[in-house]
């Protein structure tokens, strides 16, 4: 059988989708075996036969009970887990269900596939980061890079429209909100900053349309509009049609109710939608003036304005971007689509697009003011987010008592100088001989990959000693090398649909 | 119980990496103010958001009567720079507090920022 060639998956947070570029240079969009080009995110396992339902069948049908959807919003969360007959699943290994009938079906189509590129939000922390290239493994994927949705949909922009110059991405999906910043210049792409938000899109919009209508039912039944999880999500799913809706007509009409308490008739204005979801909306503002401040840009200094995600198709997305630079923003086209299809273009083309690291690292540190004398513990960042990647930097501090024998460096995720608002994601210990003063330079190096992976390295200089690690992390929702090995072959067996 | 690391700051004359709140450069350590933090107990910065606070405005520390415009949207960009990080965060209770107080930076940034 041939090998598919170029491949990238777009792992949204509703839906995912395969693209790859065909021999002609131009990318598409592979279809699954339902006929569709998006396949919904959604997981159902079934209780009688043992398959695991992936796609619209998932999400149409079946016991919510027994369905999974947004698994992608718990990808960073080390203890997360569902629990279904007794059996413990991580959203790896949900996700890999996913990845795993996407190669299987368009694989029908386009030949073997087994390298590919995999999207992820900009905002995705290692742990995230790490956990999709492991799904990606466990479905028998070869992930060759990982690339951040904003780029690829850029990327496919600037393919498709032929636009050279400052291009800020405002990516508003399923689940995140990603703002992204860069150059083009030819087929040449530079990434300047990229920024994000987390739980910030459509599936938030969903909830608040919900609480509309359970509040409209409350006022015209005087009961609840659900009481049970599977009324909820035919409830939101109703809100959901709405949404969409809106996003075309200013009044919409949508009958709702239960079997208990009967149906009501709730008329629904986009007015009513978008001012309920202005405070969501706020944030985004918030994030782009962020993005731009982070890189000292005004909007005047913004070229084009994209618009990527199928929530930019609200009406109000554009109006407040339109106020905020002064120009109105552009659609890359197809929103729901151009991520994938900008992973397959990424897949022929990734060594001329240049990346940043999308956080920073870091190590606790008592750090003191040379001017005051004041010494406060703080995050000390040895590498900067947004610096470009891959790259390697250093920090050299000094040990601060006397007869240390244990070397131990914390290493941070975050830019915040407060402890507090940073995450811990690794620490290093280094024994070192004993009867030292305080004082001896201890030089902490980090190593960042172009799939955003973070390796660490200390050195102590009297010593000559050195260790390094490569970021791991623990808990229940997290799969161990070993656990990833067993999980591989267990996949093979399970019945996808 | 882990023993910190030290560096003194020393202006903006050397090369490394860039302080990310004080602006100010991460300088070249020596001996002397190692010993100087030993005798000095370091202050652990304290941040942390008063979330009983009853209005968005105590949250966040927002004085209406004392900060003009452009103060409180310098001050609503800082939190939300910090809490937007933080709603990402690997700690759940760090999570659940950077809701709230996006929400209260929200809320003071309508009412003072783009409707005022």
């Amino acid at each position: 059988m041939a090998k598919a060639r170029f491949v990238g998956i777009d792992l949204g947070t509703s839906t995912s989708a395969l693209a790859h570029v065909r021999p002609d240079g131009n990318p598409e969009i592979v279809p699954n075996a339902d006929g569709e080009r998006l396949t919904p995110s959604v997981v159902f396992f079934d209780q009688f036969d043992g398959i695991k339902l992936i796609g619209s069948a998932a999400r149409d049908g079946g016991d919510p009970e027994r369905t999974v959807h947004h698994i992608k919003k718990h990808m960073d969360d080390p203890s997360y887990t569902v629990n279904m007959d007794g059996q413990k699943w991580t959203p790896t290994e949900i996700s890999a269900m996913i990845l795993s009938k996407l190669k299987k079906e368009c694989s029908k189509i386009t030949g073997e596939i087994h390298d590919v590129v995999i999207t992820v939000p900009a905002n995705f922390n290692e742990l995230a980061r790490k956990a999709t290239v492991t799904a990606g493994k466990l479905a028998g994927l070869n992930v060759m890079r990982l690339v951040n949705e904003p780029t690829a949909a850029a990327l496919f922009y600037a393919q498709t429209q032929d636009i050279s110059g400052r291009i800020l991405v405002y990516d508003l999906g399923g689940g995140t909100l990603d703002i992204t910043i860069l150059e083009v210049d030819g087929d040449n792409i530079d990434i300047l900053l990229s920024e994000g938000a987390r739980h910030l899109g459509g599936s938030d919009f969903d909830e608040v349309l919900l609480e509309i209508l359970s509040e409209e039912y409350r006022k015209q039944n005087g009961a609840e509009l659900f009481s049970n999880e599977r009324q909820r999500r035919r409830c939101l799913t109703l809100g959901e049609d709405a949404k969409k809706m809106l996003s075309k007509l200013q009044k919409v009409s949508e009958t709702v109710g239960n079997e208990s308490d009967g149906i009501a008739r709730i008329d629904l204005s986009r007015q009513t939608f978008e001012d309920a979801i202005q405070r969501l909306l706020t944030r985004t503002v918030m994030l782009v003036e962020q993005a731009c401040d982070q890189v000292d840009l005004k909007p005047t200094d913004i070229d084009h304005v994209v618009l990527v995600g199928g929530s930019t198709r609200i009406p109000r997305v554009a109006e407040i971007l339109e106020k905020q630079f002064g120009k109105p923003p552009v659609s890359c086209g197809n929103v729901d689509e151009c991520v994938a299809l900008g992973a397959a273009l990424f897949a022929q083309r990734s060594r001329r697009v240049s990346e940043v690291c999308n956080h920073s690292y870091g190590t606790i540190a008592i750090i003191e003011d040379g001017s005051t004398g004041e010494a406060v513990v703080q995050n000390s960042v040895v590498i900067p987010k947004n610096t470009p990647i891959p790259c390697s930097m250093s920090q050299t501090y000094i040990t601060s008592e006397d007869n240390e024998e244990l070397i131990e460096v914390e290493i941070t995720q975050g830019e915040d100088t407060d402890p507090r608002y940073v995450d811990i994601v690794g620490k290093i210990a280094l024994e070192v001989p004993p009867g030292r003063k305080a004082g001896c330079e201890v030089t902490v190096t980090y190593s960042y990959d172009e799939n955003q992976r973070v390796r660490a390295q200390i050195f102590d200089a009297e010593s000559g000693l050195k260790k390094d690690i490569a970021i791991e992390y623990k808990g229940e929702g997290v799969l161990s090398d070993e656990d990833v090995e067993r999980k591989t072959a267990y996949l093979k067996q399970i019945k996808i649909a | 119980m882990i023993r910190r690391l030290f560096k003194k700051l020393v202006g903006s004359g050397d090369s490394s990496a860039k302080d990310s709140k004080s602006g100010k450069k991460s300088g070249a350590s020596s001996g002397a103010a190692g010993k100087k933090a030993q005798s000095a107990p370091p202050k652990p910065v304290s941040n942390k958001p008063d979330l009983k606070a009853k209005t968005p405005e105590a949250m966040c520390g927002i004085n209406p009567k004392t900060m003009d415009k452009e103060a409180i949207k310098e001050k609503l960009a800082e939190l939300y720079r910090r809490h937007n990080h933080a709603a990402g965060s690997l700690n759940d209770e760090l999570r659940e507090e950077a809701e709230q107080m996006l929400d209260a930076i929200v809320a003071c940034r309508e009412k003072y920022v783009d409707n005022a």
